[in-house]
């Protein structure tokens, strides 16, 4: 297996954090460097690559162990492509990497952002203002993935910052969930 | 899975579902949220400046029939009870009530999340209130 990038750098634990039979990071699994901005494309290859090697078609002639091996080996791998390639996940699996609090542990979101999300739910009440509520729904989306995007790329620091940092991740992931499940409600009311 | 009587009652004829004046210092408002489902809960409580007792309490809920009940009974339990008592309010005891189920336990935690919410935004209004009194009162 192709696993040409060091992946475990200062302050990044490996950790089984995306399925539990899993020792290793979506990001060593698939041989990305941990960060929040990753190359697609070379995800892709990779993913493609690998997949060609554990997919249970191209194991079925070596042996029932081989098969068995290759269904583990290909379900990780998908699972771990799944997370990676959505950016709510591959966050979520960043800042547990990172040491962060989890989506249970805190649920806290700012004051002025469930205010927003109040007036959202009042004018989703009316099918007629989903098309413009959407368009606002989907700017506030690319707006926090802006600032997650700018939190995990941050410079390197002592450990007290890094918490702060993490705890602010976690805030706007949990916007970012709610802005998420909205956007999927007005999808399902179609 | 089939919601209890009780949230259905609440679910078809919520109580006290409305709001209150949030700049109202004798008004107390809670917002909070749960990320993973998107629910949306606003708690307000009003307060009688003489008894000093939780007189009125609105709602507003977006969300599922458990979370729409639950703040709906939260608002009922809250008329007439004194800010400690109010503070004393479970969710447990809105889950026994309700018959919730284990699922929709969080729904009965966000209620409660709202009126702690409620109460410590009418605290601290009151609280710098009474301090920019008491800064007057020292002034003259």
């Amino acid at each position: 297996m192709d696993r040409k990038h060091p992946v475990s750098g200062p302050g990044i634990l490996a950790g089984s954090l995306f399925g539990d039979a899993m020792t290793v990071s979506a990001f060593e699994r698939l041989g990305i460097v941990p960060a929040f901005h990753i190359d697609d494309a070379l995800l892709l290859k990779n993913y493609l690559h690998q997949s060609r090697l554990c997919h249970p078609d191209h194991n079925a002639q070596s042996g029932p162990e081989a098969l068995e091996k290759a269904l583990v080996e290909s379900t990780s791998l998908n699972e771990a492509y799944a997370v990676l390639a959505n950016p709510l996940r591959r966050a979520e699996h960043l800042l547990a990497l990172w040491g962060g609090p989890d989506a249970s542990t805190n649920k806290s979101q700012p004051m002025p952002f469930l205010e927003q999300m109040l007036e959202w739910r009042e004018e989703a009440k009316d099918p007629a203002t989903h098309p413009r509520l959407r368009i606002g729904l989907e700017t506030e989306r690319t707006k926090l993935l802006n600032h997650i995007q700018q939190q995990f790329s941050g410079p390197e620091e002592d450990a007290l910052a890094r918490l702060i940092r993490t705890k602010e991740i976690r805030l706007l992931l949990n916007q970012l969930r709610s802005v998420e499940g909205l956007l999927r409600e007005l999808e399902d009311s179609y | 899975m089939a919601y209890s009587e009780k949230v259905l009652d609440h679910y078809y004829n919520p109580r006290n579902v409305g709001s209150f004046d949030r700049a109202d210092p004798l008004v107390g408002t809670g917002v909070v949220g749960a990320p993973e489902c998107g629910d949306v809960m606003k708690l307000q409580i009003r307060i009688n400046e003489h008894t000093g007792l939780i007189e009125d309490a609105k709602f507003k809920t977006f969300g599922c029939g458990s979370a729409i009940a639950s703040s709906s009974l939260a608002t009922e339990w809250l008329k007439g009870k004194s800010i400690d008592e109010a503070m004393d309010i479970r969710n447990t005891s809105i889950v026994e009530e309700l018959c919730l189920p284990p699922v929709k336990v969080h729904c009965s935690v966000l209620a409660e999340d709202a009126i702690k919410a409620a109460i410590k935004d009418y605290q601290t209004k009151n609280l710098g209130s009474a301090a920019v009194a008491e800064t007057l009162t020292v002034g003259v």
